[in-house]
């Protein structure tokens, strides 16, 4: 019946058990219930205690790396839920859980699953840094989504009109606590997504401090994520960080808060246009300053000190121009008479009254016409003869004409 | 401005920037320096109206009409 070929050592099987349990997915990740007892905590920050319940115990151990971020003092007798392991420890032949994450029962499994909802939609990419808008700078219409009444949304309505009265303010009032909030504040989101707005505000605006699940709800999360333009999330409370904070594109500590984000500062920039007003007018006053600078500077130029300078040495030049038109008439002048006297000669060469001074005479008819022939003329007609030095009329009385003549 | 749209405060913010800006820069004409500077003065004592005069507007919106 024994073979002692095939038989193992005790080592091989609780090494074999071991791998067989710590392979198994379903024991690598489990949350678990129990009742805590038997705590002990080493001087090395490793815990060992024991989690049970009505019928069942198993061991625990939380390693100094986990037990260093508990959030309470655990103490036998707490109900527990802790996330781990099944880990074997072969020496004992005894397997247990390795705790790493250890929450009070109630609040703990309330932590445990925001811890999760946290994971599943930061996957989801919602609280990427590139989602983030920016925040409108000059809104004209902002909506609130806050408690009806509450102090935090009074505080928001009073700072942003101190701030930037020229803002349409829409106010949704919304429960923000207890086990209708998170229909209510979807609700509200969905009546604020009707308005065209720039902003959206999500406060709590008071009440308990403790409550703040309406925030951390997927439904609540995932409406303000789509919201069309940018929200601002001002639940908070520096400690604790909601889901909404994170979702958000803005995240503030208080509604006071909100409101210096979501607007301008009105008396930072009446200030501005003060003084925009006075750089303005100084700008102007410089730039006329300056030209009439330039204008006097010019004025002060030799053209305009001593006008006449600049006709004085004109005028000059003018007589000067005078003068040598002068000569240059007279020139011309000379030169022409000359050519006049010489012309004058050379005419008279050609007048035929020249030849009456050699003793020729020209006779012309009553008409003045020069007689060229006898044949012009008629007894008793008279006539006259042109002579060097004077006129004579004379009276034909005999015409004879040679016999070429009729 | 009458029947025109009246362009918004932080067009008219921009505007007024541009003008100084436009000044500052020296190469314009002086006419065309006064022109800029009358419609900055012109936009400055409307902007500074409309700060020192608006009023919030709030309107409560609870949608329980069903």
């Amino acid at each position: 019946m024994f073979d002692e070929k095939t038989c193992i050592s005790v080592t091989q099987l609780n090494t074999a058990i071991k791998r067989v349990l710590e392979g198994n997915e379903a024991f690598s990740s489990i949350f678990l219930r129990g009742e805590i007892s038997n705590f002990k905590v080493y001087s090395s920050g490793h815990a060992y205690f024991s989690l049970k319940d009505d019928k069942s115990t198993i061991s625990a151990v939380m390693w100094a790396s986990a037990t260093a971020y508990l959030s309470f003092v655990p103490k036998d007798g707490d109900e527990v839920l802790v996330h781990g392991k099944i880990a074997v420890y072969p020496p004992r032949g005894s397997y247990q859980i390795s705790v790493d994450h250890m929450e009070l029962f109630g609040k703990g499994a309330e932590l445990l699953r925001l811890q999760q909802l946290k994971e599943k939609l930061a996957k989801e990419g919602l609280f990427d840094a590139d989602r983030k808008r920016p925040i409108c700078p000059f809104p004209k219409r902002i909506g609130v989504i806050a408690g009806a009444n509450s102090a935090g949304l009074r505080d928001i309505i009073v700072n942003i009109g101190n701030r930037w009265p020229l803002v349409e303010l829409y106010v949704f009032p919304s429960l923000v606590q207890g086990q209708d909030a998170p229909k209510d504040i979807v609700r509200a989101i969905g009546l604020a997504k009707e308005k065209s707005l720039d902003t959206l505000i999500i406060g709590r605006g008071g009440g308990s401090s403790e409550d703040l699940g309406a925030f951390n709800d997927e439904a609540v999360v995932r409406a303000a994520a789509a919201f069309p333009c940018p929200v601002i999330a001002a639940v908070g409370h520096e400690v604790d960080v909601t889901l909404i904070d994170l979702v958000a594109d803005l995240r503030v500590s208080t509604p006071t808060g909100a409101a210096v984000a979501a607007t301008p500062d009105g008396q930072e920039i009446a200030q501005g246009l003060d003084d925009m007003d006075e750089h303005l007018s100084y700008l102007m006053k410089a730039k006329i300053e300056g030209l009439e600078r330039t204008l006097g500077l010019l004025a002060k130029r030799s053209y305009f000190e001593n006008p006449s300078a600049v006709y004085d040495k004109r005028l000059e030049e003018l007589s000067q121009t005078g003068k040598r038109l002068d000569l240059g008439i007279s020139a011309v002048l000379a030169r022409n008479t000359h050519s006049v006297e010489a012309l004058q000669g050379r005419l008279s060469a050609l007048n035929p009254y020249a030849v009456l001074n050699r003793g020729y005479a020209i006779s012309e008819d009553e008409q003045g016409k020069v007689i060229a022939s006898a044949k012009q003329l008629e007894i008793g007609q008279t006539m006259k003869t042109r002579l060097a030095d004077g006129i004579i009329t004379s009276r034909i009385e005999k015409k004879e004409c040679p016999e070429n003549g009729k | 401005m009458a029947n025109e749209d009246k362009k918004s405060f932080e067009a008219r913010l921009e505007r007024l920037n541009e003008i100084v800006a436009k000044i500052e820069g020296e190469v314009l004409p002086l006419e065309q320096s006064m022109a800029l500077f009358e419609e900055g003065k012109k936009l400055i004592v409307e902007l500074q109206e409309e700060l020192s005069q608006a009023k919030l507007k709030i309107e409560e919106i609870s949608g329980e009409k069903k």
